[in-house]
């Protein structure tokens, strides 16, 4: 069920009733009743793959327990590496095994050999990035003993399934819940409200920015050949701020819906459209994946490497230099396949690496050069430039996130920057809708901007406002919700 | 909340292709008329009621329904005798895809202000909407942007709200335009597929005209000749009008092959006459109905 339909709303008042009213006699009665309830709201969707989940979330426990009761270094590391292998085998199995069967025939079908391979489509179970991501953070950190293996079975499954977080995050590491699970929540009027302040500002974002601009976007990306550059330019411009919308919504969403039964979760998304440079951009966009890649892929890769290397310099680079590149384009190659079994992911993370990199690059020099023309580097123009410019590098890579080939990414770049930018944009829907989402999309991003050191953007709206204000505030964007809601879109995440 | 939201978008003129009025003067019971026109798009611009009216020295209403086959104006003849005084003449036009069963509903926005509770709506339109949004207030606006701005509009520019459609009818001052044509020929030949319900609907709503003492006038208006050969079957779908003509003993004009259909100049597309063809085929028409002598 999504988010943004009846079945969910219903589910969740429901469970919430539920949860503070009857099953508050202790956390493990709450554990309980949103284990089970995670449950139905995964199986809503394919009972089948509730049993995928489930036995895989068992099997995560019970080797984490082995890891954690092994004394011998070499028996912890032989158990971690089941779990390594069992979780990776059942995320390549579902997500990549088509990928890997199209490459082999084309690969084969380069040679001149034409293979007909014949074989069911898999079908990718929902979430399965996601819960096998959080499944590999709690076995690592249980390896690395940062955490000890947690007895208590609902918790750990309570962990990798969450009804909120399982279907597209946050990635929220068990060792981060581990502690508010192991306590009675106490009914908090202050946070459920706030809870519920931040799913209506999701669900404002997610049906009314995300779902209008989808029309647009999707549109002019399916049919890109017929369009001018400067409408091609619009097409990037809504889906740059579609997937944004989508993503940020949903985990507002998710994070607010948390929170209705006193949880914590962590923050998602810290208004990265406003950062100045890329790697500010990646502190604060989907940063529950970020981090998870810095600390389990990144930060050891860097040390492995740093320990293997012996000169200062690495084909004539420094070797500091070096590692940060060799660590990036591995990271940053995995995060793209993360996102997809397609080598347009693969592009755009590479792209993101190679900016990462040359921004690395140019830290010094540009210091150098910056001082020696008396620029201030914390001037509010300067800002302001880095800032487009930064959007607009990131708007080229989404190129390549949203086509479905690479040669269409191309495509879509080579048109839209062959001309036609004096021509009006060909838009076919309704202009006066467009104006409406144009001036709603502006508005949205105007309450980020006011609200950005906040965890959302409407959370200071109790202390801020009166209390008039702050309803008829709500009840203006439930009417907008309501009407301008736009057709029915899947949040773009789940496809991961 | 939804009263108001209903009652305010059905006084539009021109939103949902203008069918508020028509819908308005059905439940109303303003269409009180002797002749009364049944069809599509291809009615609701081919015949008009003003000259029908003048020729026939009677009152004449157009619910052409616009995009829409026979089911549909169906309903809005079981509305007319429900809500309305029974007319004495009925004139059907009949496109070459009447029976052809639809899979989605065109112009769904139309049913909106009408819809709350009305079981008989529900049943003619059994696409695009759920049963809740006939059961319960409100769900069917959720989205509906489009409406939601013309609520607003009616009230901020109560001035632009002009009627498009007069009795019903709404003639096109259009020249000729190749689209229709282009897209014709890129789909290539066409077979229609006849509904066999819509055929036994068709069918009822001939023999309770006949117990209704109701008289009834099949017509097939002019199509450009060029875009007929598009469809594969054509024949034997007019072969349906005219087995039932001749089973229920009632009139049917074909014009497909009438002089109209072979002149562009009369045609804004291949399947419609702009204003001067409409004229011209309503004298057609009213001259054809006048030799069947019908009893005053």
């Amino acid at each position: 069920m999504l988010f943004n339909s009846i079945e969910f709303a219903i589910f969740a008042s429901s469970v919430f009733v539920i949860y503070w009213f009857l099953f508050n006699k202790n956390h493990k009665s709450q554990n309980a009743l949103l284990l089970i309830s995670s449950w139905v709201f995964y199986a809503w969707w394919d009972w089948r793959f509730l049993l995928l989940l489930v036995g895989v979330s068992v099997i995560n426990y019970l080797i984490a327990i082995r890891i954690s009761s092994t004394s011998s270094n070499y028996g912890r590391k032989n158990w971690f590496i089941l779990g390594l292998v069992i979780n990776l085998a059942n995320l390549i199995f579902f997500k990549y095994n088509n990928f890997f069967i199209d490459g082999f025939i084309d690969l084969a079908a380069s040679f001149g050999y034409n293979l007909h391979l014949s074989g069911t489509k898999v079908i990718l179970p929902l979430g399965i990035s996601f819960y096998t991501f959080i499944s590999l953070s709690y076995l690592i950190d249980v390896h690395k003993k940062t955490i000890n293996a947690n007895n208590d079975i609902v918790e750990v499954l309570l962990s990798i399934s969450f009804f909120p977080i399982i279907l597209a995050g946050p990635i929220q590491r068990p060792s981060s819940v581990f502690s508010q699970f192991s306590v009675k929540r106490i009914f908090s009027y202050d946070m459920i409200t706030c809870g519920m302040r931040q799913i209506l500002w999701g669900l404002f974002v997610k049906v009314v920015i995300a779902d209008n601009l989808a029309i647009y976007a999707d549109d002019i990306f399916d049919n890109y050949s017929h369009y001018n550059g400067i409408t091609l330019f619009f097409g990037l411009l809504f889906y740059s701020v579609q997937i944004y919308a989508d993503f940020s919504g949903y985990s507002n969403i998710a994070i607010g819906s948390g929170k209705l039964f006193g949880l914590n979760l962590i923050q998602n998304f810290n208004y990265p459209y406003f950062s100045r440079n890329i790697a500010e951009f990646w502190k604060r966009w989907h940063i529950s994946l970020t981090q998870w890649f810095r600390d389990y892929v990144f930060l050891p890769l860097s040390f492995s490497i740093s320990w293997k290397l012996k000169n200062e310099r690495v084909f004539y680079i420094k070797a500091d230099l070096f590692i940060y590149i060799a660590a990036s384009i591995v990271t940053w190659i995995l995060t793209g396949l993360w996102h997809g079994a397609n080598y347009t992911f693969l592009i755009w993370g590479l792209l993101h690496g190679f900016y990462l990199i040359i921004f690395r690059i140019q830290i010094k020099p540009r210091k150098r050069l910056f001082n020696k023309l008396g620029i201030n580097n914390n001037s509010g123009i300067l800002i302001f430039i880095e800032s487009i410019i930064t959007f607009f590098l990131i708007s080229l890579a989404w190129v390549f996130f949203r086509s479905p080939t690479v040669e269409d990414g191309v495509n879509y770049l080579i048109l839209m920057f062959s001309g036609a930018y004096f021509a009006l944009p060909e838009i076919a829907y309704s202009r006066l809708v467009l104006l409406i989402i144009t001036i709603l999309t502006l508005a949205f991003f105007s309450v980020e901007w006011f609200g950005r050191n906040m965890e959302f953007a409407i959370a200071g709206l109790k202390t801020k406002t009166h209390v008039v204000v702050r309803w008829m505030f709500y009840y203006c964007v439930l009417v907008i919700i309501f009407f301008f809601a736009g057709l029915s879109q899947k949040f773009i995440y789940f496809q991961f | 909340m939804d009263h108001f939201l209903s009652s305010s978008l059905s006084k539009s003129n021109s939103y949902a292709d203008g069918e508020y009025p028509i819908w308005n003067c059905l439940y109303n019971g303003q269409v009180n008329s002797d002749i009364v026109i049944y069809g599509s798009s291809r009615a609701l611009v081919h015949v008009d009621p003003f000259i029908l009216a003048d020729s026939l020295k009677s009152t004449v209403f157009n619910l052409g329904i616009n995009g829409h086959s026979f089911r549909s104006q169906y309903f809005r003849h079981v509305l007319l005798l429900k809500f309305n005084k029974k007319p004495r003449i009925i004139i059907q036009t009949l496109d070459i895809t009447s029976f052809e069963k639809s899979s989605d509903l065109y112009n769904p926005d139309q049913y909106l202000p009408y819809m709350l509770g009305n079981k008989e709506m529900e049943a003619s339109t059994f696409t695009s909407f759920s049963s809740s949004d006939f059961k319960f207030p409100l769900i069917r606006y959720y989205g509906k942007k489009e409406a939601f701005l013309e609520i607003c509009k009616l009230y901020l520019k109560p001035e632009s709200n002009i009627p498009v459609r007069n009795r019903g009818y709404q003639p096109k001052d259009l020249t000729w335009n190749d689209d229709l044509m282009e897209a014709q020929r890129k789909l290539g030949m066409l077979e229609i597929k006849s509904d066999t319900a819509l055929i036994k609907l068709f069918e009822v709503f001939l023999s309770e005209c006949d117990s209704s003492n109701i008289k009834l006038i099949l017509v097939f208006p002019p199509v450009y000749k060029e875009g007929q050969i598009f469809v594969s079957n054509w024949d034997e779908v007019i072969d349906i009008f005219r087995q039932y003509s001749n089973k229920y003993d009632i009139p049917l004009f074909d014009y497909s092959n009438d002089t109209l259909s072979f002149q562009k100049e009369y045609f804004y597309n291949s399947g419609h006459l702009n204003r001067n063809g409409a004229e011209l085929f309503t004298r057609k028409l009213i001259k054809d109905i006048k030799e069947l002598k019908f009893p005053e």
